[in-house]
């Protein structure tokens, strides 16, 4: 095996994709669609919220609440007030207020149906004027006795964010979550669509007798094609980040406070846990091509393996799921949890070298396999219809 | 229409389709495929949220804590502690997922708790020992009070009670009912795109579209027999994958864990309601499935247009967005919000129908571009091997207009340019500077630079031409009629939506400004670079190739999408299309900047917002239209 033949055939795969036009448009076409779509998309979630947020809730009211409180919610410009009625039809109700005094404390009760949005804010507006309503309620009783509230004050809990400021670790963690599950996802697609051409394709058209008629090993050939269906996943996984900058860009800029350090390390670090992953599906993907006769098949058999790599892919966007080692056993997925500490700030060198040990232990069986197949004539030539 | 012939072509198509064995794979997957991830996302997120409320909060202290939060702690079964940590700093490279630091200074106690929110194990670890160190303060000040003799009830005075109200199956249903409804609609309108490939895409590759027009049978029918078998599949596709949903679901999973109301009343809605998206996907994907001469091609070119399906779709799951009249008219987005409201139970009639008739009006659409797609000749047979994309100048040769392919990938260059440079300027510059840089930089000059690389002639592309007199004052009379509909479009949307932040913060940046400088920065500068872009640069090499319909259809879409703006989108289409049609029919491209000068010029200076009425707009929009017919008219006589 000499490395110069396969950066040869590596070279030619590349240059008969590359010559392709359309195929370099399909690769390049989210940096054009991407933000055109993310634009329109928050400006339409804009709209509804501030939609939401402008409309009045209409709530219910017990006649019988004290009248400071009374006032506050009259006060409260969001809000519609319609007094207990048999007149009025519940649907129109956001929510409810009940009211009943017992023991020396006044009891509220807020009725309200948490599958509604228009509900939902309607009992949030009610809790808060209650809650500035408890707090002037509070002084004043304790003034009543001649107590100033500051005395109470003889516990204090303060809660600190290890680092920074605690919006700025929750934006890091979504964008820990969807960003290496967008190049992870891209790049298995960018892999899936070039493989199919690099085997089956190079079947049908009948040029892998040309290729192997060059004095040249056959685990050379598979190894170049390898390498370049690698290179386009990698390509299109980094291609679908660029066309994320805008919006980044525009985030960081408008709200001052947010320091996204999407630094050269986790850039490179990104690279390294995806490469593995990467050779993975490419291989597979490249066998399952060799299989098939044609480039219709291969993308037909393709497109089950995909849904297949596809579901370790949305694993990780389980809620709450952490680091554990059933997680750092299953491919794909750990590489993306790795992906997303490194998004967080914390690079485990044990878990790292863990996990790209047991995906590349995943690639060398797919590359074992792959090569197999592509040493047997019966699977490249024999296959036709005889 | 022969139905026999047609009859006939239809059983071929199905007999080729079920022999494909990627058709089958894709048809008869989610039969298997939705069950095992149903199940699958229920037991690992069941799985993962047991673990994690299983698993153990450790804690380090820092200080003496007092007695009794200590024993809490350690009572606190799923708290560890620890004292081994001295410092905050180690709790990176520490197991530890909080630090307690504790103090008591001048008769208070001070709780310091340090923790990564970043991290689901911190914030867990924070809400467990948050809930202790508060009824301990609790207790402390319950104290305080009793020494005086106080009562402890002056510390809770108000007491809040939230009651959920909604029913469980309300409830259940509202978890599920996000995700359910996008799945739903992407796969009956993606489905299909499969299935218009094999029909379309797959017959040109293999040269058999020649043979199928050499038996006597008409384009129209050869087309409609592939559109039934397309539907066909695309509807026995979605019957499988319902019914996975109806019958093996339910058997796999508790039905009321995944809280979808599925009686058959409402399958057999939802049925109906994903029909006419079938429609609307195998229209638009037959029609672009003939663009493509090879599979390889077609990826490319399905891609927006599985991008256009799924936007709307993913909108649908915005929370707290209900169907309203308004959304109803938006295709895709009407479906996935009303199979929301067929989950939950809460499905309106009117609703029903207004979907229903807005996606009919646009599976028409899609049907008519199809059949349009079908009946180009150059389309259909165009080799495409154009040499387009050539970029070394001295191979370049003079020449009238450039290539449609130049036009698509500089406008896509432009519009990139504009995005990604034009965010970076625009928030290194102020207001004014920003604009002129992107609209005379990015939108006048590169277009014609490209001209002048690719060796264009600049008066045939751009159209510099003296318009007649005539033709000016028919151009006027297109620009009115289409203002008037803006305007009505306007006036129809107010009373749902309101005005987007953006835009009032842009008045805030214009107030500042003085007539003139709005007139030549808004008005006159937009006027003449947008118009050498689109109705120029654009608009004429499409012209020549795709004859202007297209031509005017493909500018007015890109001149909307370029203004990011959702609610102006339809407006500037428009508006959009009113340019488009002056400039074919003037060929010249003077008018049309006079006329885009004079829309943003009114927008911007005139106080029309008395004129706002229908009473007003629809005479104006009636006169115009019949003055446009007749100048227009008599020109082409």
């Amino acid at each position: 095996m000499i490395l110069s033949r396969i950066n040869l055939i590596f070279k030619k795969e590349m240059k008969s994709l590359f010559r392709d036009k359309k195929a370099i448009l399909t690769i390049l076409l989210p940096v054009l669609l991407y933000p055109i779509l993310l634009l329109f998309f928050i400006g339409f979630s804009v709209l509804v919220q501030s939609n939401l947020d402008e409309q009045i809730s209409v709530v219910m009211i017990d006649r019988n609440i004290p009248s400071t409180l009374n006032d506050r919610l009259i006060k409260y410009e969001k809000l519609d007030i319609v007094h207990f009625n048999g007149n009025v039809s519940q649907d129109t109700i956001d929510a409810k207020l009940t009211f009943s005094y017992v023991d020396d404390v006044e009891k509220y009760s807020i009725e309200f149906n948490s599958t509604l949005e228009s509900s939902q804010i309607a009992a949030n507006r009610l809790k808060s004027v209650l809650k500035d309503y408890n707090e002037e309620l509070k002084v004043k009783k304790l003034n009543a006795v001649d107590l100033d509230i500051s005395k109470l004050e003889i516990v204090t809990i303060r809660s600190e964010e290890l680092m920074g400021n605690r919006d700025d670790r929750i934006i890091s963690m979504v964008m820990g979550m969807f960003f290496p599950f967008l190049i992870m996802l891209y790049g298995i697609t960018g892999t899936y669509t070039i493989a199919s051409d690099l085997s089956a394709g190079e079947k049908e058209r009948e040029t892998l007798e040309t290729i192997f008629s060059v004095p040249v090993k056959r685990f050379e050939i598979i190894t170049g094609k390898l390498l370049a269906c690698v290179c386009v996943g990698i390509i299109s996984g980094m291609v679908n980040i660029l066309a994320m900058f805008p919006l980044l860009y525009a985030a960081t800029v408008t709200i001052p406070d947010i320091n996204i350090g999407i630094s050269f390390v986790l850039l490179l670090y990104l690279i390294l846990m995806i490469i593995p992953v990467m050779i993975m599906t490419s291989t597979f993907f490249i066998g399952l091509g060799l299989v098939a006769r044609t480039y219709q098949e291969s993308q037909s058999y393709g497109s089950i393996l995909l849904i297949l790599f596809m579901i370790p892919n949305f694993v990780v966007m389980v809620p709450d799921l952490e680091t554990t080692n059933l997680i750092l056993s299953i491919p794909i997925s750990n590489a993306l949890m790795l992906m997303k500490e490194a998004f967080l700030g914390n690079f485990s060198l044990v878990r790292t070298l863990g996990v790209l040990f047991n995906n590349l232990g995943v690639s060398v069986l797919g590359i074992v396999i792959m090569n197999r197949l592509f040493k047997s004539d019966w699977v490249i030539f024999g296959g036709e219809k005889g | 229409m022969n139905l026999y012939k047609i009859g006939k072509i239809v059983g071929k198509e199905m007999r080729a389709l079920s022999r494909n064995k990627r058709i089958m794979i894709g048809l008869f997957a989610p039969m298997i495929l939705m069950p095992i991830l149903f199940y699958g996302f229920t037991q690992f997120t069941e799985m993962t949220h047991r673990e994690s409320e299983a698993s153990i909060s450790r804690v380090a202290v820092i200080g003496h804590l007092p007695g009794n939060i200590r024993d809490s702690i350690i009572a606190h079964v799923q708290v560890s502690i620890s004292d081994s940590v001295t410092e905050v700093d180690a709790l990176t490279t520490s197991d530890q997922d909080l630090i307690l630091e504790y103090d008591f200074e001048e008769g208070v106690h001070v709780f310091v708790v340090t923790y990564d929110s970043g991290r689901p194990a911190g914030l867990r670890a924070y809400n467990r020992v948050l809930s202790i160190l508060e009824s301990f303060r609790d207790s402390q000040q319950q104290s305080f009070l009793a020494e005086r003799g106080v009562s402890g009830n002056v510390l809770y005075p108000v007491e809040v009670n939230m009651e959920d109200v909604a029913s469980k199956k309300e409830l259940s249903g509202y978890s599920m009912a996000s995700i359910v409804p996008m799945i739903l609609t992407l796969f009956a309108i993606l489905s299909v795109l499969n299935f218009a490939v094999e029909l379309t895409t797959a017959e040109k590759e293999m040269g058999t579209l020649e043979s199928l027009f050499s038996i006597p049978i008409k384009k129209s029918e050869l087309v409609l027999a592939k559109l039934i078998a397309c539907i066909s599949f695309g509807v026995t596709s979605m019957i499988i994958s319902l019914s996975a949903l109806v019958f093996i679901i339910p058997r796999m999973t508790d039905i009321g864990a995944l809280g979808l109301s599925l009686d058959l009343f409402s399958t057999f809605a939802l049925f109906l309601t994903l029909l006419p998206l079938i429609l609307i996907g195998a229209g638009f994907s037959i029609g672009v499935g003939l663009f493509a001469n090879s599979y390889k091609e077609s990826g490319a070119y399905m891609t927006p247009l599985i991008f256009a399906f799924m936007i709307p779709a993913y909108i649908g799951i915005t929370p707290g967005l209900e169907i309203n009249s308004v959304l109803s008219i938006v295709p895709v987005l009407n479906s996935t919000l009303l199979i929301k409201s067929v989950l939950l139970g809460k499905l309106s009639l009117t609703m029903y129908i207004m979907t229903f008739t807005t996606n009919a009006l646009f599976s028409v659409i899609g049907l008519t571009f199809m059949f349009k797609v079908f009946g180009t000749e150059r389309i259909l047979f165009g080799s495409d091997k154009s040499s387009s994309f050539r970029l070394n100048r001295k191979l370049i040769q003079s020449r009238a207009l450039i290539e449609v392919e130049d036009v698509l990938m500089s406008v896509s260059f432009i519009v990139i340019m504009y995005i990604y440079v034009g965010t970076i300027i625009s928030s290194n510059t102020n207001f004014v500077q920003g604009t002129l840089i992107i609209q005379y930089m990015i939108f006048g000059l590169s277009p014609i630079a490209i001209l002048w690389y690719l060796k264009a002639s600049l008066k045939d592309s751009l159209g510099i031409e003296t318009p007649t007199i005539a033709g000016l004052f028919g151009s006027f009379w297109v620009w009115m009629a289409a203002f008037g509909v803006v305007v009505i479009y306007q006036l129809l949307i107010t009373p749902f939506v309101n005005q987007a932040p953006t835009l009032i913060e842009l008045e805030q940046q214009m107030k500042e400004l003085s007539p003139l400088r709005l007139f030549l920065l808004l008005a006159l500068t937009p006027g003449v670079c947008e118009e050498l872009l689109f109705r120029g640069f654009a608009l004429r090499p499409l012209e020549r190739k795709l004859g202007p319909k297209w031509a005017i259809l493909i500018t007015s879409l890109a001149f909307a999408i370029i203004h990011l703006d959702f609610i102006r989108l339809v407006p500037t289409f428009i508006l959009g299309l009113a340019f488009g049609f002056i400039a074919v029919r003037t060929r010249s491209i003077f008018p049309s900047v006079i006329l885009h000068t004079l829309n943003n010029s009114v927008a911007l200076l005139f106080p029309y917002e008395q004129f706002l009425s229908y009473e007003f707009m629809i005479p104006v929009l009636v006169i115009s239209l019949l003055v446009m017919v007749a100048v227009f008219r008599e020109r082409t006589s």
